[in-house]
């Protein structure tokens, strides 16, 4: 232990006074001292963050040449062409569609996964153990990914790209379904189980109910999340508005990716604030 | 109409703690008890045994002749059903309605899993769902959500949902610790015409010895997970159930502590 305050003359009263600190032999510092995995953590952070600036040629010269470009491709796409709104807008319709299909399947194979998962409602350990791996498994593969997969699996077109969003919905939604279940208090439950009711029961009469204005709102966040990534899916041909902008933008009609990129702008702005304003009235 | 007999129950938690120690006691079909006890003697341990919401890690418990302890699956369900509990905590489903939560009580008579919400239970089940809430006069709230009720509102709808569950025996864990001294009266006496009206076997939980002493026909108290009183109310006298709170500081923190002074134990 080292002294607190070194000046400090030991008293000679009977009573232990609030002037003699150096009896709390575990005061804790005033700032914690890095660990040395702390200090290790740090310098791999630099080392990779100093590697990969250089790696990617941040130089000043190439990033002034980059608004040069960009200045151009925004000189070109001036004024946006609206000749091919018809098509460009039902593309964005089918996008939009691709992603609420799959959002709702994915929702619906999220809930059974979440209670498997979830310690308060899995039937057994080793279920819940395998449950929660495929979870992250399908979270940790980007829906990119996913839509390649599926664009070889079932060929170009939106079903490739519904698949993907499915894949990429339960990765999200199963995992915080279930992060909501474990939180629920388990009175109700108990409550309920005493009665005599069965698992099940138990699940849709205290466990369901208040979990979900939450399962809710998960779900509008996928949407959201769906709609986003249904337009890149598009650009490795799982259907939707990313097939017209990679079309676009490969034949340098920059205007019309112009057109493409506003409306895509207006349609993901537009379902945010809806979904938040559903958001406010469940919760 | 069940009796309850607790054969030497022990409980000793994971973690080491020692909640119940060798506790046993009978108490006859329609009678009731007043279980008395310091914070953390062992109260809420012995009731959740009392419906194998916890299992003693030594001894058994039977319920009207049925051995609670080694049930599982269908049969622990079908026993269950005969035993109401009313919780400490207050355990609605706080975003349904109080009329929604009290049709859960009929639950465990249903098979499937939509038997109890409101818009499938029977119109039986609906009616006397009501009826329950008039009996603890709260069927004018009937719709309102659980977690918008005050706490003894909260309580009564509680009570009435074990009402609903229509038992032979009720477990009431100081179902009045929550509510102000005219709530908590008003709780105790529904709770106990209620019993005298439908013959149930009651233990219920209190930390008010005044309350205790007007609805307590027989009192058991724990000490630190020991059966130390088992009589009559009017053998029990108040410096024995004052005895029970004097060395709550030690008993709580460490059940075995040395000198730890135990209040006689008085037995009928
Ligand atoms: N799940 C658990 N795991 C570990 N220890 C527990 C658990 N539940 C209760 N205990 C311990 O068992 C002892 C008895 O607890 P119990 O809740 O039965 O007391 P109580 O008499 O109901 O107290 P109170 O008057 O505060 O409600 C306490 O020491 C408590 O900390
Ligand atoms: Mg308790």
């Amino acid at each position: 232990m080292r002294p607190a305050f070194p000046c400090h003359k030991p008293s000679t009263l009977e009573k232990p006074a609030m002037n003699q600190p150096s009896q709390y032999r575990d005061m804790p510092t005033r700032v914690a001292t890095p660990s040395i995995f702390t200090w290790l953590i740090l310098v791999i952070f630099l080392a990779l963050f100093i590697q990969g600036l250089s790696g990617a040629g941040f130089t000043p010269d190439r990033l002034l040449r980059g608004a040069g470009n960009l200045g151009s491709f925004f000189a070109q796409a001036m004024p946006p062409d609206f000749s091919r709104i018809g098509p460009i807008a039902k593309a964005m319709y089918e996008t939009f569609q691709m992603a609420l299909v799959g959002v709702t399947f994915g929702v619906i194979l999220s809930l059974p996964m979440a209670l498997l998962c979830a310690r308060n409602t899995s039937p057994a350990a080793p279920v819940r153990v395998v449950c929660r791996g495929t979870v992250a498994t399908l979270r940790t593969i980007p829906d990119l990914v996913w839509a390649l997969i599926f664009v070889v699996a079932v060929g170009l077109g939106p079903l490739a790209g519904i698949l993907a969003i499915i894949m990429d919905t339960i990765g999200f939604c199963a995992r915080f379904f279930s992060e909501r279940v474990e939180e629920i208090r388990p009175g109700p439950s108990e409550a309920l189980a005493s009665t005599g009711a069965g698992r099940m029961q138990v699940i849709t009469g205290a466990v369901l109910p208040e979990a979900f204005p939450s399962f809710v709102a998960t779900s509008l966040f996928a949407v959201e999340k769906a709609v986003r990534s249904a337009v890149v899916l598009g650009l490795v041909g799982a259907g939707g508005i990313g097939v017209e902008l990679n079309t676009a933008m490969t034949m340098f009609r920059y205007d019309q990716a112009l057109t493409i990129i506003m409306i895509i702008l207006v349609v993901v702005i537009g379902v945010e604030q809806l979904s938040s304003a559903i958001r406010r009235r469940v919760l | 109409m069940r009796d309850i007999r607790v054969h030497d129950i022990s409980k000793v938690f994971p973690n080491g703690t020692r909640a119940l120690d060798k506790v046993g006691f009978e108490l006859g079909a329609g009678e009731s008890a007043v279980l008395l006890g310091h914070n953390g003697s062992g109260k809420s341990t012995l009731l959740r045994c009392l419906n194998a919401l916890e299992r003693p890690t030594a001894g058994r418990v039977e319920v009207g002749g049925i051995n609670l302890t080694s049930a599982r699956g269908a049969s622990l369900r079908m026993l269950r059903r005969d035993i109401g509990v009313v919780f400490q905590r207050i355990n609605l489903v706080p975003n349904l309605s109080a009329f929604q939560n009290v049709l859960f009580g009929a639950m465990g008579r249903q098979r499937g899993l939509l038997g109890s919400l409101s818009i499938t239970a029977s119109a039986e089940d609906r009616a006397f769902a009501m009826h329950c809430l008039e009996r603890v006069s709260m069927a004018h709230l009937a719709s309102q959500r659980a977690d918008t009720l005050s706490g003894g509102q909260q309580q009564r709808v509680a009570i009435a949902r074990t009402l609903m569950q229509r038992p032979s025996v009720i477990l009431a864990d100081e179902p009045i610790a929550a509510l102000d001294p005219k709530a908590g009266q008003r709780v105790m006496e529904l709770l106990w015409s209620v019993a005298r009206d439908e013959g149930m076997t009651v233990i219920c939980t209190l930390h008010n010895l005044s309350v205790a002493r007007i609805y307590g026909e027989r009192f058991i108290a724990l000490v630190s997970g020991r059966k130390v009183i088992d009589a009559p109310a009017a053998k029990v006298s108040d410096a024995d159930l004052k005895a029970l709170y004097a060395d709550a500081d030690t008993a709580e923190d460490d059940g075995d502590a040395p000198g730890l002074s135990m209040p006689q134990a008085v037995n009928a």
